[in-house]
C-alpha cells in the first residue's frame, strides 16, 4: 500500500526558501558542531577553527559536489590528529556529521523554494535518532569491551572489518 | 500538447551524497582499525549505515510518470486538475513537482514536494485556474524523485507544457423582446403568418386541409359552421455576431479584475450567442482584426455553443491594421438579425457597419468599451484619451442619426429596446418602387 503525505507548496526558484535556509544553516552548523567534540575531547588550533568555518560557509554552496567528500575526509583526518583514544564525545561528533550529510543531501535532492513538512522532518529526524543509537551501542560495546580487558582493539578492529564487509557486500548486491 | 502524456522513463543516478556515505564510511572505518581508534569507528558508524540503507534500498526500475490536463479546454474562470501520475518503484522517498503557471493562468500549490512510502501509482493533482480566455500554457513541469538518505535521484526532467483552450464565460445576458425578422422552420419566436405553432392568433372558418384536432368546437357549434384555431408559426432566427478584435483597450487583469474591452466584446459576444442557441436561433460568429478565426457556420444547438465559444476563445489581436471590411459583410442572409459588437475605436468597425447597411443589414451596434476604463498616467495622456473619446462621441451620435441603433453593453437586457423597436419596423409598411 502506498501512502503520500503532502509536505510542501512553494516556487520553484533558486532562492532558497526559509525550509532550505534552515538545511543549509544545519549544513554548516555540522562541521562547527563536529570540530567543538573534537576541541572538547582533545585540542585543536585556533586558525583550523577558522579555517573549517569559512570552509563550510563556502562548501554549503556545492552540497552536490565531491569537495563536500572532502572536506569530511580532511574533518575525519582533524579527529585522528586532535583527539587522542577512546571518548565519548565520538556519539555527538558522529551525530554532527549524520546531521550535516542529511541536510546536505536533503538539501542537494528537494526544490529550493520547497518547504519541508512536518513528516519530512519527523521521518529524517527518526532516521537521525535511530542511527545516533547505533552509533551510542557500538560505543557502549567499545567502552564495556574495554573495561573487561576483552582486547578491546581486537573487538573493535573486529566489529569495524565486519561492518566494512558488510559495506563492501551491499555495495556489489546489486 | 494538449491533454495527458506520457514522459519518458527517467533513470535513477548515484548522487554525491551515496558517495559521500559510502567513502566516508569506508575509509573512516579502515582508519579506526589501521590506528586503532575505537572512537573513530563510532564516529563513522551512523555513515557506515547511512551508506548501507541508501544501497538497501534503491529504487529498482526506472521512474515512469504521467502528466497533464484530462480535458483540453475550459471556461475561463473555472477550476481544473493538472494531474502527475507516477509509477513508484520500491525505495522511492520523496517526489517533488514542480509546475510553471502561464501568462492569465494560476496553479496552486506552485510546487508540492510528496513524500511516499512503498511502491506503487501515485497520484497527486495541483489545480489549475485560467483567469482569461484565450490560448493558455500550463507549464513546463519539473520533476524529480529521490531515494533514501538522498543517495539516488531520478530527475530533475522537464516536462512539456499543456495547452489549454480557455473558453471565454459569458456574460449575464437575458432578451424577452421578439425578434425583428424570424425567418426558419422552428424556433422560439413568433412569426408574422400563421402555421403551426402554440401562440393564439384567432379563429378562422374550417378549409380543406385543416387537421380535426385544430377544429375549435365551441365556435362551431355556436356558428353552425366548422371553425378551427389559427396559430402563429414558430420560427427561429438567424443571429450574426460580429466582433470587433482590431484592438483591446485597457489592462489585462483577468477574469477577477476590470474587463478590457475586447475582453468586454468576447464575453459579450459568448452571452449572446448563448442565449440565442438556447432559444433555438442559428447563429453565427464573424470576427474582424483577429489574427486567424474560424468560420463559423450557422448552426443551432449546444454543440454550437461550444464551437462558438471556442472560435471566440481564438481570437487574438492582429498586428496588422489593415482589414477587409468585405469579406466580414459578405454572404450574410437577409433577414438576419446582425450584432456588431466593437468598442467603436477604429476606422474599420464604422466601415463595417456602413457595408452592413447599404447590403441591406443595418446592425444593431453594441458599444463594448468599458465605461470605467482610464488610460491614466500622465495628463497628456489623459487628454490625449479625452480626445479620443470625443471624436468617438461624434462618430456614434454620426451613427445613430443615419438609423442604426448604438447601444452600450449592460448585460442583461441590453437589446431589449433596440429589438423591439426593429420588430415594430419590420412590420411597419414600406414603400417600394413598381
Amino acid at each position: 500500500m502506498t501512502t503520500i503525505h503532502r509536505v510542501t507548496v512553494g516556487a520553484w526558484s533558486r532562492e532558497l526558501g526559509p525550509h532550505a535556509l534552515a538545511l543549509a544553516v544545519l549544513t554548516v552548523l555540522g562541521p562547527l558542531g563536529f570540530l567543538a567534540c573534537a576541541a572538547t575531547a582533545g585540542h585543536v588550533r585556533w586558525w583550523v577553527w577558522v579555517a573549517v568555518t569559512v570552509a563550510a560557509f563556502l562548501l554549503v554552496e556545492h552540497v552536490d559536489r565531491l569537495v563536500q567528500t572532502g572536506f569530511w575526509l580532511v574533518l575525519l583526518l582533524l579527529w585522528l590528529v586532535a583527539v587522542r583514544g577512546p571518548t565519548w564525545w565520538a556519539v555527538p561528533a558522529g551525530a554532527c556529521a549524520l546531521i550535516a550529510h542529511t541536510t546536505a543531501a536533503l538539501l542537494a535532492g528537494l526544490p529550493d523554494q520547497a518547504r519541508i513538512g512536518r513528516v519530512v522532518a519527523v521521518r529524517y529526524a527518526a532516521r537521525v535518532g535511530l542511527l545516533v543509537a547505533a552509533s551510542a551501542v557500538v560505543a557502549v560495546g567499545e567502552e564495556t569491551a574495554r573495561r573487561h580487558g576483552l582486547g578491546g582493539g581486537a573487538a573493535y578492529g573486529g566489529a569495524g572489518l565486519a561492518l566494512l564487509a558488510g559495506l563492501v557486500w551491499f555495495w556489489r548486491s546489486r | 500538447m494538449t491533454g495527458r502524456v506520457r514522459l519518458p522513463p527517467v533513470r535513477w543516478q548515484a548522487t554525491a551524497a551515496g558517495f559521500r556515505a559510502g567513502i566516508l564510511g569506508g575509509s573512516g572505518v579502515l582508519a579506526a582499525v589501521a590506528f586503532h581508534r575505537p572512537d573513530l569507528l563510532v564516529v563513522v558508524t551512523p555513515l557506515v549505515l547511512v551508506a548501507s540503507w541508501s544501497r538497501l534500498a534503491r529504487p529498482s526500475s526506472p521512474l515512469v510518470v504521467e502528466v497533464g490536463l484530462p480535458d483540453a479546454q475550459a471556461r475561463e474562470g473555472d477550476l481544473d486538475d493538472w494531474t502527475v501520475r507516477a509509477d513508484l518503484a520500491r525505495g522511492v522517498d520523496t517526489l517533488s513537482v514542480g509546475l510553471v503557471a502561464g501568462a492569465f493562468v494560476e496553479v496552486d500549490p506552485p510546487s508540492r514536494t510528496l513524500t511516499v512510502a512503498g511502491a506503487g501509482v501515485v497520484q497527486e493533482s495541483f489545480t489549475v485556474r485560467t483567469t482569461r480566455w484565450g490560448t493558455r500554457h500550463v507549464g513546463p513541469c519539473t520533476l524529480g524523485a529521490m531515494s533514501a538518505w538522498g543517495a539516488y535521484r531520478a530527475g530533475p526532467v522537464t516536462g512539456p507544457a499543456t495547452t489549454i483552450a480557455a473558453l471565454p464565460q459569458p456574460a449575464a445576458f437575458d432578451a424577452h423582446a421578439p425578434m425583428p425578422a424570424p425567418r426558419g422552420m422552428v424556433g422560439l419566436d413568433r412569426s408574422r403568418r400563421s402555421g403551426t405553432g402554440s401562440e393564439f392568433a384567432g379563429i378562422r372558418p374550417f378549409e380543406s386541409g385543416d387537421r380535426l384536432r385544430r377544429i375549435h368546437w365551441p365556435s362551431s357549434l355556436r356558428t353552425g359552421s366548422l371553425a378551427v384555431t389559427q396559430t402563429y408559426a414558430d420560427q427561429e432566427s438567424h443571429v450574426v455576431v460580429i466582433v470587433d478584435a482590431t484592438s483591446d483597450i485597457g489592462d489585462r487583469e483577468g477574469i477577477d479584475g476590470r474587463p478590457t474591452s475586447l475582453d468586454l466584446t468576447v464575453r459579450a459576444a459568448a452571452a449572446l450567442a448563448e442565449h440565442h442557441l438556447a432559444r433555438g436561433d442559428r447563429v453565427t460568429v464573424r470576427a474582424f482584426g483577429a489574427t486567424a478565426f474560424p468560420t463559423v457556420r450557422p448552426r443551432t444547438g449546444s454543440a454550437h455553443l461550444r464551437r462558438v465559444l471556442a472560435a471566440l476563445g481564438s481570437i487574438e489581436v492582429a498586428s496588422e491594421r489593415r482589414v477587409d471590411s468585405g469579406a466580414v459583410t459578405r454572404g450574410l442572409p437577409a433577414g438576419a438579425l446582425v450584432v456588431l459588437l466593437s468598442p467603436l475605436l477604429s476606422d474599420t468597425s464604422f466601415e463595417v457597419v456602413g457595408r452592413l447597411a447599404t447590403a441591406g443589414n443595418p446592425p444593431v451596434v453594441v458599444d463594448t468599451l468599458p465605461a470605467d476604463l482610464g488610460l491614466g498616467g500622465t495628463e497628456a495622456l489623459d487628454l490625449a484619451w479625452r480626445i479620443r473619446r470625443l471624436g468617438r462621441s461624434l462618430d456614434i451620435a454620426v451613427l445613430a442619426g443615419r438609423g442604426v441603433p448604438v447601444i452600450a453593453w449592460r448585460g442583461p437586457g441590453s437589446l431589449d429596446v433596440v429589438l423591439r423597436a426593429l420588430a415594430v419596423r419590420a412590420r411597419a409598411p414600406r414603400l417600394a418602387l413598381r
